[in-house]
């Protein structure tokens, strides 16, 4: 899965799992002021990411992200990791 | 620390007899109990809560912790029984009066989540005072707070500081305790004058710790200790402060959402949830509206406030 892939997937994986408009999902956006997440739907995206991704996450992982490029980039670095 | 508070306090003092004074002038035309004595008992009671607090503090709440038991039930009866003397008192200076609506289901509330809209300061003295056990999701803030930091921390109950998932596991052991755990869903206090703006934290715990819902409807009125005015603030009229348990529910009935996933449910419960403070508000709106002596009738106007012992 290259990069491009990954983001389309992360944005759909977003709108999707928290009926969030797809217009709205921008690297961009912040998590939690524009689109409107709390600290327990950190906890599950970071469960979708495993799921999206195989890498194992833990809920920290996605603690300083605040915009959803910032979760691009963990996500970038849990795959190279891998 | 708390003599710090208290400087503070008697600071202000000064400040609200002053405010209070201006109003009082035009008490000579109006025979009714003025501003300057409601002020005056306001002060009263603001510097008897502080009385009861260090008190507690220094002589009650060591006593609790020293003695064999079950230590932070006892410090929780402890605060629900200074509350309840408080309330005595501003019942007594008449400068509120305290209905309960619902009584019945307050027997029902072990293990439930009681969710309430949050107009006014006393809403937790009010529930703790009734709820004599009563566990409660508390602000991060308040475990730093000079008068309340020490009963916070001996009476066990949850912050949300922890994070999500270690929140979400303390309400469970508390629900598995048989404990109610007070939760003000808009996690502030409703600024006067709107509807509640619910956030979904309520309905993320109810639905991941597996709790029933007992919805309380909170109607102050005139709007007192709110968010946005001063603690000595009193209107010239005796507070009608109506509070109202309702029968405690299983989530899914009032939305269901066994079939979606954790993140769809809570928005889902969330919005139910809403829309049912909205509708109560909404008749409580048109209760008002109605003739002068047509509300009192539809009170369970109370004496005093007892509580629910079996709770």
């Amino acid at each position: 899965m290259n990069d491009e892939e990954l983001s389309a997937r992360l944005y759909r994986l977003l709108a999707e799992h928290f009926e969030l408009d797809p217009a709205k999902v921008t690297p961009e956006a912040r998590l939690y002021e524009d689109l409107g997440l709390d600290s327990i739907d950190a906890v599950d995206l970071a469960l979708a990411v495993e799921d999206l991704t195989g890498c194992e996450t833990t809920p920290n992982d996605f603690q300083n992200a605040s915009t959803v490029a910032d979760v691009e980039t963990i996500i970038r670095k849990l795959v190279a990791a891998k | 620390m708390g003599a710090a508070n208290f400087g503070k306090l008697t600071d202000t003092l000064a400040q609200g007899a002053a405010r209070a004074a201006i109003p009082g002038r035009d008490a000579t035309c109006e025979p009714a109990p003025g501003s300057l004595w409601r002020g005056g008992a306001n002060v009263l009671c603001f510097i008897g809560f502080a009385v009861l607090a260090i008190f507690g503090t220094l002589v009650l709440l060591p006593a609790a912790l020293v003695l064999p038991g079950n230590r932070s039930r006892r410090v929780r009866r402890l605060a629900s029984l200074g509350f309840r003397i408080l309330l005595v008192f501003i019942q007594s200076f008449s400068l509120g009066k305290i209905h309960i609506e619902g009584k019945e289901n307050l027997a029902r509330a072990s293990g439930c989540l009681l969710i309430a809209n949050h107009p006014s300061f006393v809403d937790s003295l009010v529930l703790f005072a009734l709820l004599p056990e009563a566990n409660c999701i508390m602000k991060a803030v308040l475990r730093h707070h000079p008068l309340f930091a020490p009963f916070v921390h001996a009476g066990g109950y949850i912050s949300n500081a922890s994070g999500p998932l270690e929140t979400i596991a303390a309400c469970r052991r508390a629900k598995e305790n048989g404990e109610t755990i007070i939760i003000f869903p808009e996690g502030s206090r409703t600024p006067a004058d709107t509807m509640p703006r619910l956030h979904r934290g309520a309905a993320q715990i109810a639905l991941r710790a597996g709790m029933d819902i007992l919805p309380v409807t909170i109607h102050c009125d005139p709007p007192i200790l709110t968010h946005d005015r001063p603690w000595y603030y009193m209107p010239s009229r005796r507070v009608e402060y109506v509070v109202s348990f309702h029968e405690p529910r299983q989530p899914r009935a009032f939305a269901p959402t066994d079939d979606l996933s954790p993140p769809h449910a809570a928005r889902r419960l969330t919005r139910a949830l809403q829309t049912w403070f909205e509708h109560q508000f909404d008749s409580m709106h048109t209760a008002d509206i109605a003739p002068p002596s047509a509300p009192q009738s539809t009170f369970e106007a109370t004496a005093s406030l007892q509580p629910n012992r079996s709770s």
